[in-house]
């Protein structure tokens, strides 16, 4: 008896691990497999047409957007389901943890059906066959709008979300224009005499200076992450950079200046330590630091609640912030203007006036080629429908959260109307160089830290950042070789 | 008698099978793959083509100021955690042994373990708020104190302030399990042995130096070895405090392995940094052990 109960425990568990060890092997076989990369957006565009589920279905989006739109999302999904039958679960993540938790879950085949937000290039993504290509879905008809899905957009806002490459894809649909803008404090303004927001560099730091001489914080930012301070760097580059647009834009010809433009600047020898731009860059942000936040190195959110309590005369935020400010109760009076851009007075690679740029968006809620696999793909494109309806989702996002709507028809509120006010037709230049590797940019953002700490001379700063730069141009040439670089390297 | 003793013995191992099943999966197996992903060429770039670089990675690793410099943070933090850490925790734990089975002594005891239940990482976030410039409770007690030209960016003004801010948190540095070890060590020890040395005249220094810490030892290879393998694999309290900065000041080896390997999806580099600091803390840990046993 005894030998027979310890045989059949013993055979208990052992048909317990196997079947734990294939269960997960299966997993591991549904997920590891993936469509190549070429097939990935087509096949989604084949299935997902001529295939609508006719069954309600459950979709799972995962995002990492702030407690307050939570309510509005809810409420969105809710409408969705009113009208389609579709569930929509939705999955929060922080932030600060959102591009990690996205990379395992797809290695883990585990990923959501719909994934909102996440890198700003997704290509990798899609090469991966992670994502499925959303331009052969703009011309199929939205069934909420019975008009081709494509014709709802803002002019240009699909463009500046496409990856250019032969063949153009569109890895996600923008849903909302999003802008960084000045946010000054009207009541410090008034007490340090400062009429008006200051529009330039050089205006900017005569008005930091008077409210840090009355007490206040001149501008307060963070440095602790590469975004806030990164914001105003963006900008900064995109005055620094413009003169030389035309010899930068030379394989896509289109008023920017793409990934593979910045990788063959590199290799032609255009971004070096001795650019100015790049010294240019740096005393800018030297000559501004006097008047930044104690510790703005290290700081995070405190940039922004100095500002709320009234002890920062300006800060750099969101379109987002006006929504934010309504429904915490902020009493700071606030006023929003553009951010000062690099003037000729302060720098002879300024520009004689601010540019405005055309508002794009980027490839932000995209869908998962899983929920193409899991027969998802016609209830995963008309939850993106929805979002993009002017009678449904848009109008929701504007109304509850204040979004600059990316589609027509809809009236912004009166609050971000400043902002959409700074619209205009320019094409910012961005700069890329330091962002082939997401280590690149770590090392980038930890020598600007050093640099603004004082540890580091801007010749040694320039030095660091640029010492490497080959490096990353060619690991990402090899990486890419649809860009086709290497041939122009070659004719040149 | 034979046959059944045999059959029993079966018996117990094909128990322990699921077990060893279980481990080898998740422990053993997993330290191989790193080995083997350590000669590897993988990022999410390449994911299902990983390219065999043979031992480029681990060239690489060691041509990297970051990586080389983290090992001179990681001294730093050892030696703190080592010395001062266990040195704090054998003095609490004997001077609680010392108050024998009173009341006070038990309500010590459970004033030391209460912090033990709590989150590691609730308290490191404790400790962010504490450093935080702006409105963090150190700077404002500072100010409060009249002390206003003391008070610091606690995490971020010079490698000297922040790494010092990382090695004064948890202060004052008692929970812990070591603690714990340290107090059963000493209340297992023969009290006789300690009477007839305080008759011999011994005084209460010598009986703790010359009698009562060799007694315990065993306890103290125990923890140096755990602090060494906990110490060396360490990088969630400069993760959450500060990223391993201003710069990469505060970088230790596990966070330079976390970043390459979930940062920057480096695979490869990041195993590379992974088996480096297996064979690193197999080495301390073969050392110390015979180092022990000479002493013992």
């Amino acid at each position: 008896m005894k030998r027979q109960s310890f045989i059949l425990l013993s055979a208990i568990c052992l048909s317990l691990t196997m079947s734990a060890c294939s269960n997960s092997a299966n997993n591991n076989q549904t997920s590891g497999v993936s469509p190549s990369p070429s097939s990935a957006g087509t096949s989604a565009s084949q299935e997902g047409s001529a295939s609508p589920d006719a069954e309600p279905q459950t979709l799972t989006m995962v995002y990492s957007q702030g407690e307050f739109s939570w309510p509005a999302y809810e409420k969105m999904a809710e409408a969705f389901k009113e009208k389609t039958g579709h569930t929509v679960k939705l999955q929060y993540v922080p932030a600060a943890e959102f591009d990690k938790y996205l990379d395992a879950q797809f290695i883990a085949g585990t990923e959501a059906d719909i994934i909102m937000g996440g890198p700003s290039d997704k290509s990798s993504w899609f090469k991966n066959g992670w994502i499925v290509n959303l331009y052969p879905h703009m011309d199929e008809a939205s069934r909420f709008t019975n008009a081709a899905w494509r014709d709802s957009f803002v002019d240009g806002v699909l463009e500046s979300a496409t990856d250019k490459t032969p063949p153009e894809k569109l890895y996600g649909i923008p849903i909302q224009l999003t802008t960084v803008n000045l946010y000054y404090n009207k009541t410090i303004f008034n007490e340090i005499g400062a009429a008006e927001p200051p529009k330039t560099i050089t205006e900017l730091l005569e008005v930091a200076k008077k409210a840090e001489d009355a007490g206040y914080v001149g501008f307060s930012i963070q440095n602790s992450m590469d975004w806030n301070l990164g914001w105003l760097a963006t900008d900064l580059w995109g005055y620094l950079w413009k003169p030389k647009l035309e010899q930068l834009d030379v394989i896509n010809q289109d008023g920017y200046v793409g990934t593979d433009e910045w990788a063959l600047a590199v290799k032609k020898g255009m971004v070096t330590k001795d650019s100015p731009e790049l010294k240019e860059y740096a005393r800018v942000l030297k000559d501004l630091s006097p008047y930044f936040n104690e510790g703005f190195n290290t700081a995070s959110w405190e940039f922004e609640s100095l500002f709320n309590d009234g002890k920062s005369a300006m800060a750099l935020n969101g379109s987002w912030y006006p929504n934010q400010a309504l429904q915490n109760n902020l009493t700071v009076d606030y006023g929003i203007a553009p951010i000062p851009y690099l003037d000729k007075t302060y720098s002879q690679l300024g520009g004689e006036e601010r540019y405005n740029y055309i508002m794009g968006g980027e490839a932000y809620v995209a869908i998962t080629a899983k929920a193409e696999k899991d027969g998802k793909l016609q209830a995963a494109l008309d939850w993106l429908r929805f979002w993009t309806d002017p009678n449904g989702g848009a109008k929701m996002m504007t109304d509850e959260l204040f979004l600059i709507p990316v589609v027509k028809g809809i009236q912004a509120p009166e609050q971000v109307q400043p902002i959409i006010d700074t619209f205009g037709t320019e094409k910012q230049v961005s700069f890329n160089a330091f962002k082939f590797e997401p280590e690149q940019s770590d090392a980038f953002f930890k020598a600007q830290q050093q640099y603004l700490d004082n540890k580091l001379t801007a010749d040694a700063f320039i030095g660091d950042i640029t010492k490497t730069l080959e490096k990353y141009a060619d690991a990402a040439i090899k990486a890419n070789p649809e860009w086709g670089v290497e041939a122009l390297i070659e004719r040149k | 008698m034979k046959p059944l003793r045999l059959m029993e013995s079966r018996a117990a191992y094909l128990c322990l099978l699921p077990t060893f099943l279980f481990v080898g999966l998740f422990l053993v197996y997993p330290t191989f793959e790193a080995i083997r992903i350590s000669f590897l060429d993988w990022n999410l770039r390449n994911y299902y083509h990983p390219e065999f670089v043979g031992l480029s990675n681990y060239r690489e690793i060691f041509n990297n100021d970051v990586f080389i410099d983290s090992f001179r943070v990681l001294a730093i933090f050892l030696g703190w955690q080592l010395v001062i850490l266990q040195g704090i925790s054998v003095l609490a734990g004997y001077l609680i042994y010392l108050l024998g089975t009173s009341r006070f002594a038990g309500f010590i005891k459970v004033a030391f373990i209460i912090p033990m239940v709590i989150p590691g990482m609730v308290s490191t976030l404790f400790w962010l708020f504490f450093y935080e410039p702006t409105n963090g409770m150190l700077n404002m007690l500072l100010g409060q104190l009249g002390l206003e030209s003391w008070q610091k960016v606690w995490l971020g003004a010079s490698q000297t302030t922040a790494i010092g801010s990382l090695l004064m948190k948890g202060f004052p540095w008692i929970s812990g399990i070591g603690f714990l070890i340290y107090l059963a060590g000493f209340q297992s020890l023969d009290e006789s042995v300690r009477e007839s040395a305080r008759m011999d005249g011994a005084s209460g220094w010598t009986v703790f130096w010359r009698i009562d810490l060799p007694l315990i030892l065993p306890q103290l290879k125990l923890t140096t070895i755990l602090v060494l393998i906990g110490g060396i694999q360490q990088y969630g309290d400069q993760y959450i405090l500060t990223k391993g900065g201003p710069g990469y000041d505060t970088t230790v080896p596990g966070l330079f392995l976390f970043n390459n390997a979930f940062n920057y999806g480096k695979l490869g580099i990041g195993s590379a940094a992974g088996v480096t600091l297996f064979l690193i803390i197999a080495l301390f840990t073969v050392l110390n052990l015979r180092f022990m046993k000479s002493r013992t």
